[in-house]
C-alpha cells in the first residue's frame, strides 16, 4: 500500500498524481441505505449554487435509438444534416465510456442511473466546486462498475493495483481521493465524485442522515418535488447570487448589482412587461424538460420575482382574432402601460427618468399636446394582440429583401371619441419623419385613406419605383392604421392591416377566445405567443442569400460556412412545427411555459 | 523611354525581396509572404505580367453587395469594398480604383444612395486601367457625381460652376490652368445635365446652345464637346501623370518625370495601364528614395496588416477601424479626397491606428506560428522586443512608426 | 532640422477631415503646468432653444400666468433670485450659486434679427455673423487661435461629445479635436513591458536615410498621442472630491474639471445639453432638463473651489433663441426670441444684467432682444481673456468681478 503511494504515478491522462489519503483503515460495512423515497436534491448542501436531476436517463439510454423524439430527430431533414456532426462529437465521448465502462457501457451506465443522477454547483472551500450523485439499482451493481473503473483507470495511470487502494470511511461511505481535484464515495447503492473534497463531505453526510433536507429548504425545490414527483425527465434550478458568484467569489458582487440594474430597465419592462422584465431580479431559477411524451414541453420559472403585484391584478388578455394559418407569429400580450408609466419614479431608477420624460414629451407631440400617461395611454386596454404575417404583395412593387409584415390589435375603452385622435397621431408620425427624410435627401413617404369594406384605413407608403430600378428594402414598410369597431389596428404594411380588418369586421360578434390554463388569484395568463417554425423557415430561405452576403461581409465567414449556418438554422425552425410560448404568474413567481411541436415519430413511444 | 523614367533592368539577385515588396505593395495594397517569394523567384517582369493580368475578384463576393444595397446601408457597402481588397485577388485593379475614388472624390454623405455609389465604384474599377478620356466622360456623366457637385441643378441662365470649376481644377487641369472666364463657360456648356432617378438624362430645354469661348475656341460647344477640349490642353495629360507619379512614388515628382510621362499617356491613346507599367518599372520607381517614404493610410495599412500577418479579418470591422483611423470608405471628407501623408496623422488618428494595431495584436497572437512570426516581423521592421510575450511583440512592432512607412 | 511642436500642430490642421480627432499636443515630458491665473471658458450650449421664462421666472408680472395657463410655474415653487424673478424649482443647484454670486443673469439676450430657425440662429451665434450663410469660421475656433498665438498653450480648445464639431469652434489656424468618450482617449497597454518596448521603440536610431524625416514626424506623433492619452487617463480617473450626477452632462463637466484642474493646458472647452425643444408638454421635460443642468453645474462649481481654480473658469450658457410667452395648444411653447444667457464662476459679477424681461412690452407676441449677444462675446474676449474683440460691437460692461 505505501509502496503503491510512495511510488507514484508515472503517466497521467486526466489525474495528475494519484495521492493516498489518510490512512489505511479497513471500511466497515455500511448500513444498507434507505434511499428510495428521499429525492436526491435532499442530498446536495444547502449552500448548492445549481442543481441538475435528470431522473429520465436511464429510461433514455435503455432506450438509445428507439426513443421517439430521437427517432422523430433522425427522420427529419434536420437530423439528416445534423446527425453526422453530433456522431462525430459523440463518438469520442464514447469511445472513452466503452473504456471505462466495458463493451455493454449502456446497460452498464443506465443500471447505475436506474434511481436518478443529479450534479451540483457550488462554491465550496473558496473554489467552484461540481459534484455528482448517482443512484444505482443495487449495490452490488455499483460496486462491480466500480472495479471495473478503477481498473481501467489504473491501467491508464501506470497503477495496476488501483483497483485494491483502500478508501478511508466518511460517516459510512468509503472514500477515494484520486488526485487533487477529484473524490469519489460510494455508500450503499450511492455513487458521489466531486473535484472539491469538502463538498463531496457534505453529501456524504447528508446521504448518512436520513432526516436531512440538503437543497429541499429552497421552496421552488420542495415545490416541485411536490408536485411531479420528478416526472420531469430533466430538472434544473440555480440560485442567481450563488452562481454568480460561484466562479469568483465575492468579487463578482458588481455583477450581481448589474443584474439587478439590468432588471429596472425601462425598456425591458415596456417591451417584455414587468413579469418577464423583471426576472434578472428573480431570486432563483428553474427548467423543467419532459420528454417522455411525444412532444417535449420545456417549463422555465423565474421564483420570487420582484413584482409589484398591483401591476398584474388585471385579467388576462383575450386575443382579439383567432390564430390563422397564415400566422407566422400570433401573440397576445398584457402591458398595462399606463399603470406602468405612471408608477415609473418608483419602478424605474432616476437616470433613466429623464430621458423617460423627453420620450413621453415627444410623444406627446403627436397627441396634440395631450397628457400621454394620464389621457392617451388609459384609453388604450391591456391586452395587445400581435400578429406577423408574409406580406400579400398583389400588384404592388415587390423588393428585392421580402419581409413579413407585423400588426398590433389593441381594443379602445372609448372608441368613437378617442379612435380620431390615433389616426391624427398616425398621420402626424408620417409627416414629420416626411420632413427629416427630406432634410437628409431621401424620398417621402405618401399618405392616403383607403376603405376596405366599410372601415377606413390610413395608409402612408413611398412612392413606387420607375420601372427597371431595384425595389429596396425599405418598400417592405407602408404602415396603416385602422378602427374596426372597438379595435385599433397598426400595422406595418397595408395589405396585412386590409386582411385583419376584414377578418375582424367578420367576427364582429363573435366572442373572443381567452387564454387557456386554469386561473386563479394565484395564477394568472399573462402572455402567450405561439410561432409557426415551417412559416418562419420559409422567411429565412427567401432571405438566405442577404443572410450569407450579410455574414460574409460582417463577420469575414466564408460563403460555405455562412450557408451552412443559414441552413441549419432554417431546418431547426422547419423541424419545430410550432412553437408556444406561455408566459404566466403563480404567486410571486414567473412562469414561461415552452411547448415545441415537433413531426410524429414513425414509431410509437417507448413507454 | 525617357531618361528620367528608364527602364530598370535588374542584373540576376538585384530584384530581391526588398525591391519585390517595394513592387508589390506600392501597386497593390498587400502583400503575403508567398506572394513575395513568387515574385523574387519569377523576376520583375513575369510579375509585373501577373499584375497586369487583370486577375478576376470571386465573383460571389463581387455580386454580394447586390442583395444589400436595397438595406441604404452604407456600412455594407464599404464592408463590402474592404472585403474585395483583404481578399487580394486583384491588388493592381483595387489599389486604382481607390486612387481613382480618391481623384474624382464623391462623398455619400450628399449623395445618400448606396447604389450610385457603387454604381461610381464599378466605373471606376472598369475604366479605371483604360482610356483616361473614356473614364472621365463616364465620371462626368456618373449620377453620383452630378448629385454631388450639383451638376443636376446646372440650367440655362442659372450655371452652377460648381461642376465645372471642380473637373477643371481637381480631375483634368490642375489649379491655375484655366481661367474663371473658362469656368463660366464650361458650366454653360454641361447646363441640361441632370438625373432622373439614378439615370443620367440630358434636357435639351435646359441647355445653353450659345456660343462659347473655352480656352480660346469660340463654338457652340455641349458638354462632350467641353470636356474634349479639357483633354486636349497639354497641361491635362501632364496632370493625370502628376498624380500617377506621386501615388505611386509616393513623393512629388519633377517636370523631367512628369513631362515624358505625359506625352507616352497621349501616343498611347491616354491608356492608363501603360503608363502605370512604365512606372513601376522605371529606375525612378525603384531608388531607394521612394521606398518605405511615406505615411500609409488606413487602408493601406490594414490590409497590408492582414497579407502579412495571415490573418482574416472581418471586413465591417476592418472599414469601421478605418473610418476611425480617417479614412471611410465612400466618404471622402471634401471634392479635394484624402489629403494624405502627414496628414493622415494627428493625436486621434494615431491613437485609433494604436488600438486597432494591438485589436489584430491579439489576433495574430492566437496563431501557434505567432512566436516565429513576431521575430521576423521585429527584424524586418528593426524593432526590439526581447523578451516579450508574442502578442506584446505583435503590438510593439504593429505600432511602431517604422511600420506605419510604405 | 529637428521638428518642433508648431510644425506638428500646423501639420494636424492640413487635415480636413470633418469627423475629428485630436490634434498632437504635448511634447513628451514636458509638465504643462497652466500656471495659476491663466484664465479658460467653458461653452455650454443648450440645443433646442431653452425657454428662458420659465427658467428665470417673472412671477410678479400677471400677464405671465395668462399667457400660459397650464405652463405658469407658481410662485411659491420657484428659487428666490430677487423681489420680482424666481428660478425653476429644479434649479436649486443655480440658485444655490446665485446666492453665492457665482452665476450671472443676463436677460434679453438675442440676434438683432431674431430669426426662428433653429439651423440658422445656431449658425448666427457660432458663427457671431449675422449673415451666416457662408461662415466657415466660428467666434471660439477664432478666440482659439487668438489664445494660441498669445501664450503658447498646447492644445487651444477641445470639444467633448458625440455630435460632429460645432461651427462655434473651427477656427482658421487650429483645427479643433472632438473627444466622443466623456471618460477620456482610449490607450491599452497589454502590461508594463509592452509600454516600456512601445516608448523605446520611438528612440532607436533608424538608418533608412529617405524615411528619416517621416520617421522623425510620426515619432513625434505617437510620443505627443501617447502622452496625451496617458496625461488625459490619468486626470480623468483620479477620485472624485465632489459627487457628480451620472447623467452625461455632468460626466462631460467632470471631465472638463479634471483637465482644469490638472493643468491639461487647454483653455476652451464645448458642450451640448440636448432635448429643449419643447413644443409639447414642456413641463415634466423642461424639469428634468433644468435638473441635470443645474445639478452638473453645481457640481463643477463645487469641484473646481475644492481645486482652488473656481475664480479662473468661466462657463457660458446660452442657446439659440428663447421661446414664445404664450404657450401653444399642446401644453408646450414655440419658437420665440429674447432670453437669458448664463455666465457662471466665481469670476462672475453675480447678479440680474441686461433688461428685465417685461411681458407688457412684447415684440411680436416674443420677448424683446435687448442685448445683442455679441455684446457677450465682446466682453468675454476683452474683459476675461484680455484678447481683442472684432464683433463691431461694445463689450458688455461689469460682467466680471
Amino acid at each position: 500500500m505505501d509502496s503503491c503511494i510512495a511510488r507514484g504515478p508515472a503517466r497521467g491522462l486526466f489525474w495528475a498524481c494519484v495521492v493516498g489519503i489518510l490512512h489505511a483503515t479497513a471500511p466497515a460495512a455500511a448500513p444498507p441505505t434507505t434511499t428510495g423515497e428521499r429525492p436526491l436534491a435532499a442530498l446536495f448542501p444547502a449552500h448548492t449554487a445549481v442543481f441538475i436531476s435528470m431522473d429520465g436517463l436511464a429510461d433514455l439510454l435503455r432506450a438509445g435509438d428507439a426513443h421517439p423524439a430521437w427517432k422523430a430527430f433522425e427522420n427529419s431533414a434536420l437530423g439528416k444534416v445534423a446527425r453526422p456532426l453530433l456522431e462525430e462529437r459523440l463518438d469520442e465521448g464514447l469511445s472513452r465510456l466503452r473504456e471505462y465502462a466495458g463493451t455493454d457501457w449502456r446497460a452498464t451506465f443506465s443500471a447505475l442511473v436506474e434511481h436518478g443522477a443529479a450534479l451540483g454547483i457550488a462554491r465550496s472551500s473558496e473554489q467552484p466546486g461540481w459534484a455528482m450523485v448517482l443512484r444505482s439499482r443495487d449495490e452490488a451493481t455499483l460496486e462491480a462498475a466500480r472495479l471495473k473503473a478503477f481498473e481501467a483507470l489504473g491501467k491508464q495511470v501506470g497503477m495496476p493495483k488501483l483497483r485494491d487502494l483502500p478508501p478511508a470511511t466518511v460517516r459510512g461511505a468509503r472514500v477515494w481521493q484520486l488526485g487533487p481535484d477529484f473524490a469519489l464515495a460510494v455508500r450503499g447503492d450511492h455513487l458521489v465524485a466531486g473535484n472539491v473534497r469538502e463538498y463531496v463531505d457534505e453529501i456524504v453526510a447528508n446521504l448518512a442522515n436520513p432526516g436531512a433536507l440538503g437543497l429541499l429548504v429552497e421552496p421552488a425545490l420542495a415545490e416541485a418535488w411536490a408536485e411531479d414527483g420528478g416526472a420531469a425527465d430533466m430538472f434544473v434550478w440555480a440560485d442567481r447570487e450563488r452562481t454568480t458568484l460561484y466562479e469568483q467569489g465575492e468579487s463578482a458582487r458588481g455583477e450581481l448589482e448589474a443584474q439587478e440594474r439590468a432588471a429596472r430597465d425601462p425598456s425591458a419592462t415596456l417591451l417584455l412587461g414587468p413579469a418577464l422584465g423583471l426576472t434578472p431580479a428573480a431570486r432563483s431559477y428553474s427548467a423543467r424538460l419532459s420528454f417522455a411524451e411525444e412532444d417535449p414541453r420545456l417549463t422555465l420559472r423565474a421564483h420570487e420575482v420582484p413584482i409589484d403585484a398591483e401591476l398584474l391584478s388585471r385579467p388576462a388578455a383575450a386575443s382579439r382574432l383567432e390564430r390563422s394559418p397564415a400566422d407566422l407569429l400570433h401573440a397576445t400580450l398584457h402591458r398595462d402601460f399606463a399603470a406602468l408609466l405612471a408608477r415609473r419614479t418608483t419602478l424605474f431608477d432616476p437616470e433613466h427618468l429623464a430621458g423617460m420624460a423627453k420620450g413621453i414629451s415627444d410623444l406627446s407631440l403627436f397627441f396634440m399636446g395631450k397628457d400621454l400617461v394620464e389621457e392617451v395611454l388609459p384609453a388604450v386596454s391591456s391586452g395587445w394582440t400581435l400578429v406577423s404575417r408574409p406580406i400579400d404583395w398583389g400588384v404592388v412593387a415587390r423588393p428585392q429583401q421580402e419581409l413579413p409584415a407585423i400588426a398590433a390589435m389593441v381594443d379602445l375603452a372609448n372608441p368613437d371619441r378617442d379612435g380620431p385622435q390615433f389616426v391624427a397621431a398616425f398621420q402626424s408620425l408620417v409627416s414629420i419623419l416626411n420632413v427629416e427624410r427630406a432634410q437628409q435627401g431621401e424620398d417621402a413617404m405618401v399618405l392616403e385613406l383607403a376603405l376596405e369594406g366599410s372601415t377606413q384605413l390610413s395608409c402612408a407608403h413611398f412612392v413606387t419605383p420607375p420601372p427597371g430600378e431595384p425595389v429596396d428594402m425599405r418598400y417592405n414598410l407602408a404602415p396603416a392604421i385602422a378602427r374596426v369597431g372597438p379595435t385599433l389596428v397598426l400595422a406595418t404594411h397595408s395589405s396585412l392591416a386590409r386582411q385583419l380588418v376584414r377578418e375582424l369586421a367578420g367576427a364582429a360578434g363573435r366572442a373572443t377566445t381567452s387564454s387557456t390554463g386554469a386561473e386563479s388569484a394565484d395564477d394568472i395568463a399573462l402572455d402567450e405567443l405561439r410561432l409557426d417554425g415551417p412559416g418562419l423557415a420559409r422567411v429565412i430561405a427567401a432571405n438566405t442569400d442577404a443572410l450569407v452576403a450579410n455574414a460574409m461581409l460582417s463577420e469575414g465567414k466564408p460563403e460555405a460556412v455562412a450557408r451552412q449556418e443559414f441552413e441549419v438554422l432554417r431546418l431547426i425552425s422547419e423541424f419545430v412545427q410550432s412553437a408556444r410560448f406561455d408566459l404566466r404568474r403563480a404567486g410571486t413567481d414567473t412562469e414561461l411555459r415552452i411547448e415545441l411541436d415537433l413531426p410524429s415519430p414513425a414509431l410509437g413511444a417507448v413507454r | 523611354m525617357t531618361q528620367a523614367l528608364e527602364r530598370w533592368r535588374p542584373a540576376r539577385g538585384e530584384f530581391d525581396r526588398a525591391a519585390a515588396a517595394h513592387l508589390l505593395g506600392r501597386a497593390g495594397l498587400g502583400i503575403s509572404r508567398q506572394q513575395l517569394e513568387r515574385a523574387v523567384v519569377n523576376g520583375l517582369d513575369a510579375t509585373l505580367d501577373a499584375l497586369f493580368e487583370e486577375p478576376e475578384h470571386d465573383p460571389t463576393l463581387l455580386t454580394s453587395i447586390d442583395l444589400l444595397l436595397g438595406t441604404g446601408s452604407i456600412e455594407s457597402l464599404q464592408a463590402w469594398w474592404m472585403a474585395l481588397m483583404l481578399g487580394g485577388r486583384a491588388p493592381l485593379r483595387e489599389r486604382l480604383t481607390l486612387f481613382w475614388h480618391d481623384h474624382f472624390a464623391t462623398a455619400w454623405d450628399k449623395v445618400r444612395d448606396t447604389r450610385l455609389m457603387h454604381r461610381q465604384n464599378a466605373l471606376f474599377r472598369k475604366h479605371g486601367s483604360g482610356d483616361f478620356r473614356v473614364l472621365l466622360r463616364e465620371v462626368a456623366r456618373d449620377p453620383a457625381m452630378l448629385v454631388w457637385l450639383d451638376g443636376n441643378s446646372n440650367r440655362k441662365g442659372h450655371a452652377n460652376e460648381n461642376f465645372a470649376r471642380e473637373v477643371m481644377e481637381l480631375f483634368a487641369l490642375g489649379i491655375g490652368n484655366y481661367s474663371e472666364r473658362d469656368v463660366s463657360e464650361a458650366a454653360r456648356a454641361f447646363t441640361g445635365w441632370g438625373v432622373d432617378g439614378r439615370r443620367f438624362r440630358f434636357a435639351a430645354a435646359d441647355h445653353d446652345g450659345g456660343e462659347k469661348n473655352l480656352f480660346g475656341k469660340v463654338g457652340r460647344w455641349d458638354g462632350d464637346r467641353a470636356l474634349e477640349l479639357i483633354l486636349a490642353q497639354p497641361v491635362c495629360a501632364r496632370h493625370v501623370c502628376r498624380s500617377l507619379l506621386q501615388e505611386y512614388g509616393g513623393s512629388a515628382p519633377t517636370a523631367a518625370e512628369v513631362e515624358p510621362l505625359a506625352a507616352e499617356l497621349v501616343r498611347n491613346d491616354w491608356n492608363i495601364a501603360p503608363v502605370l507599367r512604365t512606372i513601376l518599372s522605371s529606375r525612378w520607381f525603384f531608388a531607394p528614395e521612394r521606398r518605405a517614404c511615406r505615411i500609409a493610410g488606413p487602408v493601406e495599412l490594414v490590409v497590408r496588416v492582414q497579407a502579412r500577418l495571415e490573418l482574416s479579418l472581418a471586413p465591417a470591422r476592418a472599414a469601421a477601424a478605418c473610418e476611425s483611423m480617417g479614412q471611410a470608405l465612400f466618404r471622402p471628407p471634401s471634392v479635394k479626397g484624402w489629403d494624405g501623408g502627414r496628414a493622415w496623422i494627428n493625436a486621434g488618428t494615431w491613437l485609433a491606428r494604436h488600438e486597432y494595431m494591438v485589436e489584430l495584436a491579439r489576433e495574430a497572437a492566437r496563431d501557434e506560428r505567432a512566436e516565429a512570426m513576431a521575430r521576423e516581423l521585429a527584424s524586418e521592421h528593426a524593432v526590439e522586443c526581447g523578451s516579450l510575450a508574442p502578442v506584446e511583440a505583435m503590438a510593439t512592432i504593429l505600432t511602431s512608426p517604422q511600420f506605419h512607412l510604405a | 532640422m529637428p521638428l518642433t511642436r508648431r510644425k506638428f500642430l500646423i501639420a494636424g490642421l492640413e487635415l480636413g477631415v470633418a469627423g475629428s480627432c485630436l490634434s498632437p499636443a504635448l511634447a513628451a515630458n514636458r509638465a504643462v503646468a497652466s500656471s495659476s491665473g491663466e484664465r479658460s471658458l467653458v461653452v455650454l450650449q443648450l440645443t433646442g432653444a431653452n425657454d428662458g421664462l420659465n427658467t428665470v421666472v417673472p412671477h410678479r408680472q400677471h400677464e405671465y400666468q395668462r399667457a400660459r395657463p397650464t405652463l405658469a410655474l407658481p410662485a411659491s415653487t420657484l428659487h428666490r433670485l430677487d423681489d420680482d424673478h424666481g428660478l425653476h424649482e429644479s434649479a436649486a443647484g443655480l440658485a444655490e450659486l446665485y446666492a453665492e454670486g457665482a452665476l450671472a443673469i443676463v436677460h434679453g439676450v438675442g440676434c438683432p434679427d431674431p430669426d426662428r430657425s433653429h439651423f440658422r440662429s445656431m449658425a448666427i451665434w457660432h458663427s457671431a455673423q449675422l449673415d451666416a450663410a457662408q461662415a466657415e469660421t466660428g467666434w471660439v475656433g477664432r478666440l482659439a487661435d487668438r489664445i494660441d498665438r498669445a501664450t503658447e498653450t498646447e492644445m487651444p480648445s477641445l470639444h467633448i461629445g458625440a455630435e460632429a464639431l460645432p461651427l462655434a469652434m473651427r477656427g482658421r489656424r487650429w483645427f479643433a479635436p472632438t473627444l466622443r468618450d466623456p471618460n477620456g482617449l482610449q490607450l491599452t497597454s497589454l502590461s508594463t513591458r509592452h509600454a516600456e518596448c512601445r516608448a523605446s521603440a520611438l528612440e532607436r536610431p533608424h538608418s533608412e536615410p529617405a524615411s528619416r524625416e517621416e520617421l522623425a514626424f510620426l515619432r513625434e506623433a505617437a510620443r505627443t498621442s501617447y502622452a496625451t492619452a496617458e496625461r488625459m487617463q490619468g486626470l480623468a480617473s483620479r477620485a472624485d472630491s465632489v459627487a457628480y450626477p451620472t447623467h452625461e452632462l455632468a460626466r462631460k463637466l467632470r471631465l472638463v474639471a479634471r483637465l482644469l484642474g490638472g493643468g491639461f493646458g487647454t483653455r476652451v472647452y464645448y458642450v451640448t445639453h440636448d432635448g429643449y425643444d419643447t413644443h409639447a408638454r414642456q413641463a415634466p421635460a423642461h424639469a428634468a432638463l433644468l435638473s441635470e443642468l443645474s445639478g452638473a453645474l453645481h457640481a463643477f462649481q463645487r469641484d473646481l473651489a475644492a481645486m482652488g481654480r473656481d475664480r479662473e473658469v468661466l462657463v457660458l450658457v446660452f442657446s439659440e433663441f428663447g421661446r414664445r410667452v404664450e404657450e401653444n395648444g399642446s401644453r408646450g411653447t414655440d419658437h420665440g426670441a429674447g432670453a437669458p444667457v448664463f455666465l457662471v464662476g466665481s469670476g462672475v459679477r453675480g447678479g440680474m444684467h441686461g433688461v428685465a424681461p417685461d411681458l407688457s412690452r412684447l415684440v411680436d407676441g416674443d420677448l424683446r432682444v435687448d442685448v445683442d449677444f455679441r455684446s457677450i462675446y465682446a466682453a468675454i474676449e476683452r474683459h476675461w481673456f484680455g484678447v481683442e474683440s472684432h464683433h463691431g460691437v461694445a463689450p458688455m460692461a461689469n460682467l466680471f468681478a
